[in-house]
């Protein structure tokens, strides 16, 4: 099937291989207007709605619609008092916590079911699938009894259920892209005697980066943004994660808009470092060829 | 070899062929042919298995027994609590809000998830492989900010805009589409959180694409279009099925933003399954027959995987694509 | 070299990180000993109660520091529980469900002590409140709260009553003169009729409706309390033990909101009325000085002092007055006889059955009771104190005058909703009866009540619902 060896070099991902000859520049010119023209008009479509964000975290008199912000950086003061940011750390672990609980699970799984025979693989990849359907709330009471027993109502377990919540997912994501791999790399590396793990880590992993990439934000980011499970699993409130400590802000007689809305803002940035640090998967132009084999 | 051999001299006349099959029946540890359950397999598998045996499948059978329960989260049953048989069933069954819910579900599944979320995740992994590295760089991360939002946020920015920069922008100010128009706005609000994971599985995609293969279509003479149809779109094809499944999962276990935004209201213009799973089990504290419903969620989520597994089949049989 | 020295720094930090981790994976056992000393688990919300997390914070330490003192062999424990109402009740409602994690003290709202009662996880405290000063000065009707088949299950902690909320300064511009207090609903009605007239651009009368804000709403808005004030306020059949949902009451209610929405006398955008945050959003509604009348909790006063500030407005009492919420025509009530009408709220502190602590336990919710606590509650959450000697104390009267005292008086005639769970799906219809009003005025209220019955019928079942004349 495939006749080229992709190169699993990432220093060749972002610009076009000079060994290869230009196409003509008038049909580049003219797709690269369009995509530009593309990407501006529904980068504001999404950002309409974050306009209020932006706005409401530095006017002084926030409020639930969008108006003019009287300037202020109180809000963001009021984000970072008492114990907030130590719920922004309590995030960062439990969601690092899931996605590495979950990711390195979802990895072994994957590279099982696309690469050996499996009984009843169809079957089974079907259910897991099935299973990412499954609404948190109808698991949380029989997950609370069961922690409850065994004393785990705390951080680290509350995580890595998180992390299973986002398994499923996870498997057939990063399986669909350890299918793409072309098999002869493998092949070669077994030649070389290269035994399951080493194959997985070297050869396999590398290649199905961008999918992995793209599992490791999907299982971060659902464990980063959950209330519902922190807010039931964890009982010692100096454990809990930044969306419980968001409500803080929806006090029952008076709501802190602007407060609220800096917080958000600073809950966002841990998250856009991760995907511009996983960025590189995702950006630039096609993957090129190395040496094309014969 | 030899079995080969071995086999070809006891059956007969034919002069021994290498390639041939063994046409005796070996037993199953030394045949070549039939893929084999390789036992190192076992560990690869182990961690994702116990993990989700315990922790997620687990609980989803227990929430189906819990559903045929009289459970409460408060009172008399919610304590000594007892097997009630179909009662649950035959409330469901008179529900007049869960045909509706089943209904809305639909619709804010198939707009939110199929079409809004995969086609705009798509529109803009398409176009972030040729534009500016510097637009393709901020709308990325404007679109992942919209992702990675947590719940209570997004219903909050959400409901500012629909109640006030939208109204503003189309000239009425005076105008709430969250009160008029509830189901679009929560759908909106959906599309516009789950759009940047479709966005990242379609970017990642289009990397594994071999340049030759564009550069060859372009040689071949074909425009910008001809391209995107023919080449690029069959060559998603598997990724844009798996997108459209994903989706459509993670919009039907969705119910927190919708929760959060219009609690199902107002009356019941936006209460999905999962919404009304929750209002029945956290606000009526009828824990079972909440579960009951939550588990009608699994059961859809269990068909749509279903069909889109007999699509996946029948596309790859029929086109013989690349997976 | 190098490598040696990183790895080592490395597995330091891992086994420092994997000591802080092991920290976080074990639940803190609820009850028990620690150092020898008796461990007594408080849990509150940590959100919903007092005006701001903060005064939570500070008034709960406040009075366990003060316990601790009183009884040093007895450590508190802290269990501040975040979120909504739903979430708060549901999160309490899961520790009960262990004895490893039922709470020894916890505070609870009054609203569902029915259910709270029958699942067996309080405590009778009756041999409790026998031996204390204070129970005998809370009015019957407070006391009533948390009586069940004559036993007290829980102690008042803060009531909230309602009452009318009218902007001085819009009525006398419309020529209405002060101090106002209707008498029946039609003046009201006149008073509304007048504002519109002589300022258009004001919301006349502001009544919050629809399902968004949830069935704890209802204690706060036009829906409930109007419906105390009607010619029959039953919502529960405590002779039938079943749920009314037509009456006379409901439908006069119905037409409330109706009048209110065929004269154009409520909120022309309807954002906020039918806002989920409305009950939060009100205080700062009324500041904003857009409102004529609305129908208001007690708190709102308290939330405009300089040290709560939810929002600060000080020109709140200059600008607003209160006026007791009459009954349709004037009549006395059913019930308590009274020409005026409010609805009770309350949140209580309860002692869990499991608990293995009951006289600490016991001992706490005192120290919780005593003047200075209970002043303080009053403040930082905006109660009324259930102690009558509190209401004229210049501490409590002088928080927020003239609204805390006012609002302290009407206690006696103020009643309670039912405290049964099946309450939520009663208030679900009656709200989207209201909501449907609101979004459309062209209604009548035949179709709403329609609405309300086929809902709530749906929902429990033809046996459990009831119509009264």
């Amino acid at each position: 099937m495939s006749i080229v060896r992709i190169s699993a070099d990432s220093t060749l991902s972002d610009g076009p291989n000079p060994a290869l000859a230009p196409v003509q520049p008038r049909r580049v010119t003219g797709g690269k207007a369009i995509s530009n023209v593309v990407l501006l008009v529904l980068g504001a479509l999404f950002l309409m709605p974050l306009l209020w964000l932006i706005f409401a975290s530095v006017d002084s008199h926030a409020g639930p619609t969008i108006e003019l912000p009287r300037f202020t950086l109180d809000q963001f003061k009021a984000a970072v008092s008492g114990d907030n940011l130590r719920a922004l750390l309590n995030s960062l672990l439990i969601s690092t916590i899931a996605t590495i609980v979950s990711t390195v699970a979802a990895i072994f799984a994957a590279y099982a079911f696309s690469r050996r025979h499996i009984p009843w693989r169809g079957p089974a990849l079907l259910f897991i699938l099935m299973l990412a359907g499954v609404p948190v709330p109808i698991l949380i009471v029989p997950i609370y009894e069961l922690f409850a027993n065994y004393g785990f109502l705390a951080l680290v377990p509350a995580a890595i259920f998180l992390g299973v919540t986002s398994l499923p997912f996870e498997i057939w994501i990063i399986k669909n892209f350890i299918d793409a791999v072309p098999t002869d790399l493998e092949e070669a590396a077994r030649l070389e005697q290269a035994n399951t793990l080493q194959v997985l880590l070297r050869v396999v992993l590398p290649v199905a980066m961008p999918g992995i990439a793209a599992a490791v934000i999907f299982g971060f980011i659902n464990a980063w943004g959950n209330f519902l499970v922190p807010l039931i699993l964890i009982v010692a409130s100096s454990q809990q994660p930044a969306p419980v400590a968001l409500f803080g802000f929806f006090a029952n007689d008076v709501i802190r808009y602007g407060a609220m809305a800096a917080y958000s803002i600073l809950y966002s940035v841990p998250v856009v470092i991760l995907y511009l640090a996983l960025g590189r998967f995702f950006r630039g132009g096609f993957v090129l060829g190395g040496a094309v084999r014969g | 070899m030899e079995a080969a051999q071995q086999a070809s001299a006891e059956v007969g006349t034919r002069p021994p062929s290498p390639f041939a099959a063994p046409e005796v029946a070996l037993p199953a540890s030394q045949r070549l042919d039939k893929a084999r359950f390789d036992w190192s397999s076992i560990p690869l598998l182990l961690p994702a298995v116990v993990l989700l045996a315990v922790l997620f499948l687990g609980p989803v059978v227990y929430s189906f027994y819990l559903g045929l329960t009289n459970l409460t989260l408060i009172g008399p049953t919610s304590h000594h609590f007892s097997f009630t048989g179909t009662a649950n069933l035959s409330r469901l069954i008179h529900d007049p809000v869960f045909p509706k819910s089943l209904y809305l579900t639909a619709i804010f599944v198939v707009g939110s998830g199929v079409v809004g979320a995969t086609v705009l995740g798509l529109v803009l992994a398409l176009a972030m492989q040729r534009a500016v590295r510097a637009v393709s760089g901020v709308v990325g991360i404007i679109v992942m900010v919209a992702f990675m939002l947590p719940p209570v946020t997004v219903a909050l920015v959400w409901y500012a805009t629909s109640t006030g920069t939208l109204p503003a922008l189309v000239g009425s100010p005076q105008s709430d589409f969250l009160q008029s128009l509830p189901l679009v706005v929560v759908s909106a609000a959906d599309t516009w959180s789950l759009t940047g994971l479709a966005m990242l599985l379609f970017a990642a995609a289009l990397r594994n694409i071999p340049r030759e293969v564009i550069e060859y279509a372009e040689l071949e003479n074909a425009n910008a279009v001809q391209r995107l149809s023919k080449v690029v779109i069959p060559l998603l094809r598997p990724t844009i099925i798996t997108t459209v499944l994903l989706m459509t999962l993670l919009a039907l276990a969705n119910f927190t933003v919708v929760y959060i935004m219009t609690a199902g209201g107002p009356g019941s213009a936006s209460m999905i399954l999962p919404v009304y799973s929750y209002q029945q089990a956290f606000s009526f504290d009828n824990l079972a027959y909440g579960a009951l419903i939550g588990n009608v969620t699994v059961v859809l989520a269990g068909i749509f995987s279903f069909l889109y597994a007999r699509l996946v089949r029948a596309r790859a049989r029929e086109a013989g694509g690349i997976t | 070299m190098i490598r040696k020295r990183s790895l080592r720094r490395g597995a330091m930090v891992a086994a420092v990180a994997v000591g802080l981790l092991v920290a976080a994976c074990t639940s803190p056992a609820a009850t028990g000993t620690q150092n020898g000393k008796q461990v007594l688990t408080v849990a509150y919300s940590s959100e919903y109660v007092f005006l701001t997390p903060q005064l939570a914070t500070q008034w709960w330490h406040a009075v366990g520091s003060e316990f601790e003192k009183k009884y040093p062999n007895v450590t508190v424990r802290y269990e501040p529980i975040p979120g909504g109402y739903n979430d708060f009740n549901s999160k309490l409602a899961l520790l009960y469900r262990t004895s490893a994690t039922a709470p020894d003290v916890a505070e609870l709202p009054s609203a569902l002590m029915g259910e709270w009662v029958s699942s067996g996880d309080l405590l009778a405290l009756n041999k409790y409140v026998a031996t204390s000063s204070w129970w005998s000065n809370y009015p019957e009707s407070v006391k009533a709260e948390t009586t069940i088949n004559g036993k007290v299950y829980a102690i008042n902690h803060g009531e909230n009553t309602e009452a009318l909320y009218y902007n001085v300064p819009m009525f006398k511009q419309a020529g209405i003169p002060v101090p106002w207090q209707p008498h029946n609903w039609q003046q009201i009605y006149a008073a509304a009729a007048k504002i519109h007239a002589a300022l258009p651009n004001v919301t006349a009368f502001f009544a919050a409706g629809g399902t968004a804000p949830g069935v704890g709403a209802i204690q706060y808005n036009a829906s409930g309390n109007m419906l105390q004030g009607s010619t029959n306020p039953t919502i529960y059949d405590q002779k039938t033990h079943k749920w009314v949902v037509d009456s006379s009451g409901i439908r006069e209610t119905l037409g409330f909101y109706l009048k209110l929405a065929q004269n154009g006398w409520q909120n022309p955008t309807l954002t906020e009325a039918l806002s989920p945050n409305v009950v939060a959003n009100a205080p700062g509604d009324l500041a904003k000085g857009n409102i004529a009348i609305a129908v208001g909790s007690n708190y709102y006063g308290t939330a405009w002092v300089k040290s709560v500030c939810g929002p600060c407005w000080s020109q709140g009492a200059s600008t607003m007055a209160v006026a007791k919420i009459p009954t349709i025509n004037g009549q006395a009530s059913p019930g308590n006889g009274s020409s005026y009408a409010s609805l009770l709220g309350c949140w209580d502190l309860a002692i869990g059955a499991a608990t293995q602590h009951a006289q600490a336990a016991w001992n706490f919710i005192n120290v919780a009771q005593e003047e200075g606590n209970m002043l303080s509650a009053a403040k930082g959450a905006g109660f009324v104190p259930p102690d009558d000697q509190y209401w004229s104390a210049p501490s409590y009267a002088g928080v927020a005058p003239p609204f805390t005292h006012f609002f302290a008086t009407l206690l006696p005639y103020s009643r309670l909703a039912p405290e049964l769970s099946q309450y939520s799906v009663w208030g679900t219809g009656f709200e989207q009866a209201t909501g449907a009003i609101m979004s459309n005025p062209n209604t009548t209220v035949q179709a709403a009540a329609t609405i309300m019955k086929n809902y709530i019928t749906g929902q429990m079942g033809a046996s459990q619902v009831e119509s009264l004349p």
